[in-house]
């Protein structure tokens, strides 16, 4: 069903209500016995007392199944007046000859009242139909409204939106009574409605919860006077009486209440106005849901937090025992045995456990500054100095810098000359090494490295790349993340896997994004920075 | 016991290195492989009296290389593991390994426990009638205990615990294998009844649990009963 439906129902409605007022009723119905008299004053002879009666009978039944039976009532009073003064004979005088006309004039009044009260309670019966329609309409809105929404406050939200358009109200929010009081989930209708309980709204909305009913705040009630009146037991809540004022409606789940929905007034002419039981039963059970469901959510969402806190820190501890561990495993070995006295060792072997104690120093020094680096960088203390760097000379200094590593590959340097590009340099050259020291671990070994600058509009790209197997597409969103390494790479390269949210941490610093591709027989990272002004420039 | 043939299975070719030149110069013959599929082939050719195995593998897990090797072997295997490696440490010792190392360890303590692995590998199996160590004495006919010639009285579940950890005297045996061989499978996580048998155990016994001589605990993984040799 289109969503106009309903608000069309509404206004419709809206629109009824105000045009019924019993007193237009009453001046339309003295006009139409006024009028109706003045036509037939003329043709009285030719039209004859039975269809006089029987047009002011019409117009009585008219004017009841319009404006209700007290209307109708008086428009039957003052036809039967009318007709009596006006057409029965004797004329111009209230009092009546023939006995007949007196039965006449006592059954035309009978007839009246009763097809008046049958037609008026008619009308109250539509009315009452067309109200429940459109009162299932609002609620088929509201819970097409809910029902896309998984996420809890924007469900709360869209129904907030929904309690505004029904009730034609200024502004609705949801607010959870939790242990740090009432606190805003989701709001619509002005942007005021958003705003945080103050003093006054906290005690209506503490009452409310007490009592299990609707309470309100007058009208004097945002600021100023603490003109606080409580309003009725359950039985008698009538949102009429909140017109410019501050209703709470408690929001209850089984024996336990949630929070409050807050409607802000003035509340608009609606055809639920006079009526909100129901329907505002209905919202405050559907907002009592989804305040649960938030905060569920909420607790969710803390649990996880703390479980994945507690996984990282559990991952951060294995990885960094391996990495420190490993290392110092050669190194005790290589020393112990030197240590050990019942061992002639030849001079070969002392060699040996020496060289090994140093490459194993110096890996546990790589892991430590790397972890150390990146602590840096997450606690912010590098302060980045970004100035135009030559990028064919940064890269040249990255390849003479990770000469050892890369071996028997062979490095290609592809960059015009002159090519600026605004970084901090230190911290530049420190992710490229990285990402060439990372380029020689994955790839096949004999493989060619490339290393590329090139300028694109106001940018200039630094490209490291390799004749690697390439990373799996599952894995590419996360080889930035701390020890992260790739699944089939786990196992067979070691390294702090640390590498690449350091070279991410550094060209995030120096003002750059870092991004990665990938095919299976090359892996690029691409390394994007502003351009420098070159003219007056050298790195 | 030198001369023996030990096989090192670990990625890290610097450590295998120094490993291996240690060992070297204490005797024993020494060869080397860098993963579980090669230290797998390298068992059948080399025929190694005894596995160093890493447990972080490039191609598969310790555990996995245990269990494999476990099928058709009961060459003795010392697992090396860094901290944090608790649960795989265990389940390589479910899975018939027989010792572990936790790296850094030094060339030390890596001999002391390849003499006592070497040592249980070669008594080979078979029904003892007794157990001795030092002063205590099992006779596993007349299932009586005593110390230095007296009698202590065990009831016979305290005297099964400390049988079964007395016949595998060297290796660390975990929980669940202590469970299931004196209690039977259903009993697998019941760890406080087999500390408290432990505890009953060791006052009988006399012994300390911060000194040991007969009982040791090796924590979060299981018991070790201690040879003489392991104790000197």
């Amino acid at each position: 069903m289109p969503e106009r439906r309903y608000h069309e129902i509404v206004q419709q409605l809206r629109a009824r209500s105000a045009s019924r007022s019993p007193l237009t009723g009453v001046v339309a119905t003295v006009l139409g016995t006024a009028a109706l008299t003045a036509a037939l004053a003329s043709v009285h002879e030719r039209v004859g007392l039975l269809n006089e009666g029987l047009l002011f009978l019409l117009l009585t039944l008219l004017v009841s199944a319009t404006w209700g039976r007290e209307v109708g009532l008086f428009a039957a009073v003052l036809a039967n007046l009318a007709l009596n003064f006006f057409f029965v004979p004797p004329l111009y005088r209230f009092t009546v000859e023939a006995p007949a006309n007196v039965v006449a004039l006592g059954v035309f009044l009978v007839v009246s009242v009763v097809g008046s009260s049958l037609l008026s309670s008619a009308r109250r019966a539509a009315d009452e139909a067309r109200r429940r329609e459109a009162e299932t309409q609002v609620l088929l809105g509201l819970s097409r409204a809910l029902i896309g929404q998984t996420e809890p406050t924007a469900a709360l939200a869209a129904l907030c939106s929904e309690v505004v358009d029904a009730f034609a109200a200024a502004g609705a929010s949801v607010l959870s009574a939790g242990a740090g009081g009432f606190q805003v989930l989701a709001s619509a209708g002005r942007a005021s409605a958003s705003r945080a309980a103050d003093a006054q709204e906290r005690v209506m909305a503490e009452r409310a919860v007490s009592l299990g009913a609707i309470t309100r705040l007058g009208h004097t009630s945002l600021s100023g006077a603490h003109r606080v009146r409580v309003v009725l037991p359950a039985g008698q809540r009538r949102v009429k009486e909140m017109e410019d004022g501050i209703a709470f409606v408690p929001l209850r789940i089984a024996d336990r209440t949630v929070g409050v929905l807050r409607l802000d007034g003035p509340i608009g002419v609606s055809a639920f106005r006079e009526h909100p039981d129901q329907l505002l039963t209905a919202f405050a059970g559907e907002a009592a849901l989804g305040v649960q469901r938030a905060e569920l959510s909420q607790a969710a969402s803390h649990a996880d937090a703390l479980k994945q806190a507690g996984e990282m820190k559990t991952a951060l501890m294995t990885s960094i025992s391996h990495d420190l561990k490993t290392p110092l495993a050669g190194i005790k070995t290589a020393v112990s045995s030197l240590l050990d006295t019942t061992v002639r060792w030849s001079p070969d072997d002392v060699n040996a456990f020496l060289s090994t104690i140093d490459s194993q120093a110096d890996r546990l020094n790589r892991v430590i500054s790397d972890i150390l680096d990146l602590n840096r960088i997450e606690s912010g203390v590098i302060a980045p100095v970004v100035r135009p760097v030559d990028a064919r000379r940064l890269l040249e200094e990255a390849d003479e810098r990770t000469a050892l590593v890369t071996g028997d590959r062979r490095v290609i340097i592809d960059s015009p000359p002159e090519l600026y590009i605004e970084a901090d340099r230190s911290l530049l050259l420190q992710a490229l090494v990285n990402l060439i020291e990372n380029a020689a671990k994955y790839s096949t070994p004999g493989g060619s490295i490339q290393l590329g600058a090139r300028a694109a509009g106001t940018m200039a790209a630094l490209t490291v790349e390799d004749e690697g197997p390439g990373i799996p597409p599952a894995d590419l969103p996360h080889v930035f993340e701390r020890f992260y390494r790739a699944a089939e790479q786990s196992r067979r390269v070691k390294g702090s896997g640390l590498g690449l949210a350091i070279v991410k941490g550094f060209v995030t610093l120096s003002g750059g994004t870092v991004r990665v591709e990938s095919s299976p027989s090359a892996t690029r990272f691409v390394i994007e920075l502003p351009l420098a002004v070159r003219a007056t420039v050298s790195a | 016991m030198s001369g023996a043939r030990v096989l090192i299975v670990d990625d890290e070719p610097q450590l295998r290195r120094a490993l291996k030149r240690s060992l070297e110069g204490h005797g024993y013959t020494v060869d080397e492989a860098e993963d579980g599929a090669a230290g797998l082939a390298a068992v059948r050719r080399f025929k190694p009296d005894l596995l160093l195995l890493d447990l972080v593998l490039p191609d598969m897990s310790g555990v996995d290389v245990c269990r494999e090797l476990r099928r058709d072997s009961d060459t003795p295997i010392i697992v090396l593991s860094v901290l944090g490696d608790e649960a795989t440490k265990v389940a390589a010792l479910d899975e018939g390994a027989d010792d572990y190392l936790t790296k850094p360890f030094g060339a030390g303590e890596l001999l002391a426990r390849l003499r006592a692995a070497l040592r249980r590998g070669s008594a080979g199996g078979g029904p003892q009638p007794a157990i001795v160590s030092g002063d205590l004495e099992i006779d596993v006919e007349r299932r009586s205990v005593s110390i230095a010639g007296r009698a202590v009285h065990l009831t016979p579940t305290e005297y099964r615990v400390l049988t079964y950890l007395a016949m595998h005297a060297g290796k660390v045996l975990t929980h669940p294998m202590i469970l299931r061989a004196v209690w039977g499978g259903a009993y697998m996580d019941d760890r406080h009844v087999l500390r408290t048998y432990i505890n009953q155990l060791r006052a009988k016994l006399g012994d300390d649990q911060a000194a040991p001589r007969f009982i040791e605990t090796e924590p979060g993984v299981g018991y070790r009963f201690l040879t003489q040799d392991a104790e000197s």
